[in-house]
Order: structure tokens, then sequence, then C-alpha cells
């Protein structure tokens, strides 16, 4: 592969290729951890090949297209994706006050009004965000 | 809504900058490509061990993914894995603080 692969327009066509290669990669880790899953819970005897070849059969080469897209999902969520996708949800809403994000959240989930004199004033995200935690813990009791 | 849609890219293109980083190493430094190379066998080998143990099976399995992350796909290999290693050390949490700070100012 090249350092980019549209550095070059005539590799263009090699991007189909490209997303084989990477598909078949994936099909290949998928079947590590189908081997890995089996050995784990039933063991290497022949009762575990048996096992091991039907989920190979039915994940990858009868339903592949809908355990692929599982198994990125699975992997996306081990990285820690979904930190990152929880990261950037606070920090917008503090980044640019108002208008939604978790401060939002937390202000519109609160327990009513209270006095005025604490209404969010554009003093930055930190005021604001203090400011949405004081309202989550001034919530009456229910019931 | 529109600084949030901004904030979004940019935290997208660092993210995309930090993939490509890599790539440029590589092409700056050929040396830094063999480097790579080495790390990357030595990871794909103990993750395929550690998934499957030690056997020829493991061998085969490890050869197929040498050949196509280290030596076909490896700027592509190199990027993915410098994204991976900033998730698994939290760095994209401290990435995506730093610039919303910036886009504060």
């Amino acid at each position: 592969m090249d350092l980019f692969l549209f550095s070059n327009p005539f590799m263009l066509f090699s991007i189909m290729e490209f997303l084989g290669d990477i598909n078949f990669i994936l099909k290949i880790f998928v079947l590590m951890t189908i081997i890995q899953f089996v050995l784990t819970h039933v063991g290497k005897g022949p009762v575990g090949m048996v096992v091991a070849g039907i989920m190979t059969w039915f994940i990858i080469f009868d339903q592949w297209k809908i355990f692929g897209g599982i198994y990125v999902i699975y992997m996306l969520l081990v990285f820690g994706v979904s930190h990152l996708i929880v990261d950037f949800i606070f920090v917008s809403g503090m980044a640019h006050g108002g208008g939604g994000g978790a401060e939002a959240t937390a202000v519109e989930g609160g327990g009513g009004p209270s006095h005025p004199s604490h209404a969010p004033q554009k003093h930055g995200g930190a005021h604001q965000a203090a400011y949405g935690a004081m309202r989550m813990m001034r919530r009456p009791p229910t019931g | 809504m529109n600084q949030k849609g901004n904030l979004l890219l940019l935290i997208l293109g660092v993210f995309l900058l930090i993939a490509i980083l890599p790539a440029i190493l590589m092409w700056l430094l050929p040396q830094s490509k063999l480097l790579f190379q080495i790390m990357m066998i030595f990871i794909l080998y103990m993750t395929v061990r550690g998934y499957l143990g030690s056997g020829v099976l493991s061998i085969i399995v490890s050869a197929v993914l040498i050949y196509f992350l280290v030596f076909k796909y490896i700027e592509f290999t190199a990027g993915v894995f410098v994204i991976y290693t900033l998730l698994t050390l939290m760095a994209g949490s401290m990435i995506i603080w730093g610039l919303s700070v910036f886009a504060r100012k």
C-alpha cells in the first residue's frame, strides 16, 4: 500500500481490495474469538470441535453480515469509544453553555425552578456545570 | 448547535491527524517503518497466542495476519494501533477535554 491510498488515482480500484482484506482479517479475529470461547467453555475434545465448527459455520459463513457488524461494535466498545462519546457530550455542554448537553439535562431533570438569584449566568462552563450539579442536589423528595 | 458541530469536527480532525501521523513518520523516517513492523509482529503473535495457545495453528494464523497487517497495510495498521493505544490509556478523554478548553477560548 502506498503512503496514502488516494495519492495515485490509478489506485482507486484497490479500495475494494482493501475492504475485502479488512473483511477477511475481521473473519480471522472472529474465528479466533470463537475458538477461544469454545476452548474455555467446552474444552479441546471432539464435542468442542463440533461446537466450534457449528458456531463458525453459523457466524462466519451463514450470518456474517449480522455478526460482522456486531463484532465491530463490540470491539469499539471494548476500545472505549463509548467513553469518548460521553466525554464529548459533557464537554460540548460545558464548552458553550446552555442549549443542551449534560448540563441542560441535569437542569431540566431538577425539581422545578429555584430562587432567581441562582439562575445561570453567562460566566463560563465551569460555573454553569456547578449550577447544574447544585440544582440536582436540591431536588425535593418524591412521594 | 453550530459551535458543537465545529467542536465535533475539530475532535474528529485531531483524531484523524493522530491516525495519519505514523504514516507521515514512516514516510519521513524509513527506519521507523521497520520499528513499527517489528513491534506489530510481536504484538500480533502475542495476541494470536493469547487466543489459540502455542501450536501450529497459532503460527499459521499469525503468518496470515502478519502478511496483511504488517507487510501489506502497515500504514493503516500503525494508525489503528496508535488510536487503540490512546483509547486504552484513556488519553482520548484528555484530548477531548483539551480541545474543548481550546475551543472555549
